[in-house]
């Protein structure tokens, strides 16, 4: 496959699968408000996990709805949304890495990676992935200037990264201290921050959207940068 | 605040568990703007609403876990 048709194929999974994301969730809310109104309006019912032992009634069950739609789900899609920006990041260094490979020539291997190798494309694409996982350990700022030693672009603008590196920061918040902003994120999110240490972070709708807007501009604008690049 | 639809106060769901969120005629999100906006109470819209059984449109607004729902009742039973 050529690096073009790479790029096009990376482009295209990633959109497609943002879209699918964000239906998810905007299907997840909507069916969760009508059960809500409903339920606020006549319904009447009586349900017991046996699992956890609790039981929820139309009392309650409105004001957890609440829960489910403005934190978990919330959060849950958002960050799919920024794995999603990860992958497409370096699924782009990835295609390009493969293709000119000679960047990575100094680099020192184990002889195991060699000696295990089916043949040289595998002994590549090992190579290219080490390298990419040292990267994906740094910040958001690096992984793009790294990107701009790889191949110039001239995007995403630095405000769009400081934004992304806010993005980034509030994931890892969620997936690693339970939501509660640390000096890890102040520090990573720099000017950008929206929570401070100790705060619980929120993913308001307005902020939900904003993200997806974003990773999915950026998507396009890097795929059509790396194209006008790529040799046909 | 009277839910012109239904005819019964407006009512903010949520608790210290959950955070708020009040289900009110979309006719009447412009009054219930104002109010919020007036005690600088952070919220945010649904972009969509909902039509029940063909009931006017339904807004759904929600509040930041820093809100309290207890003052935001308040403030909409005394601009009753």
């Amino acid at each position: 496959m050529s690096l073009a048709a790479a790029v096009q194929k990376h482009r295209d999974s990633v959109l497609a699968e943002l879209a699918a994301v964000h239906d998810y969730y905007a299907n997840t809310k909507r069916a969760w408000r009508i059960v809500q109104g409903m339920v606020s309006r006549r319904g009447r019912f009586s349900a017991f996990n046996a699992a956890t032992g609790n039981r929820t009634t139309e009392q309650d069950l409105p004001q957890k709805a609440q829960l489910y739609v403005a934190d978990y789900l919330a959060g849950a899609t958002f960050q799919q949304f920024v794995s999603l920006f990860e992958d497409f990041t370096f699924g782009i260094l990835q295609c390009w890495l493969l293709a000119y490979p000679q960047r990575l020539g100094r680099k020192q291997i184990p002889a195991s990676i060699v000696l295990g190798a089916a043949d040289l494309d595998e002994v590549k694409l090992a190579i290219v992935n080490r390298e990419l996982n040292e990267i994906k350990y740094r910040n958001v700022r690096d992984w793009f200037a790294e990107m701009g030693q790889v191949v110039k672009l001239g995007c995403p603008t630095d405000d769009e990264i400081e934004r992304l590196a806010e993005i980034k920061a509030s994931r890892d918040v969620l997936v690693r201290n339970r939501g509660v902003a640390n000096a890890i994120y102040e520090e990573k999110s720099a000017g950008r921050k929206r929570f401070s240490t100790g705060q619980k972070l929120e993913i308001p709708e307005t902020y939900h959207r904003e993200s997806w807007e974003l990773i999915r501009k950026v998507v396009g604008d890097v795929s059509t940068a790396a194209l006008g690049k790529a040799p046909n | 605040m009277i839910d012109r639809s239904t005819n019964a106060s407006l009512h903010v769901i949520g608790d210290q568990a959950a955070p708020g969120l009040i289900m009110a005629p979309a006719s009447q999100l412009d009054a219930i703007r104002r109010i919020l906006d007036e005690h600088h109470i952070y919220y945010w819209v649904d972009e969509e609403y909902i039509s029940f059984d063909g009931e006017p449109d339904v807004a759904f607004i929600n509040f930041s876990r820093d809100v309290d729902p207890k003052r935001v009742q308040k403030l909409l039973d005394e601009a009753a």
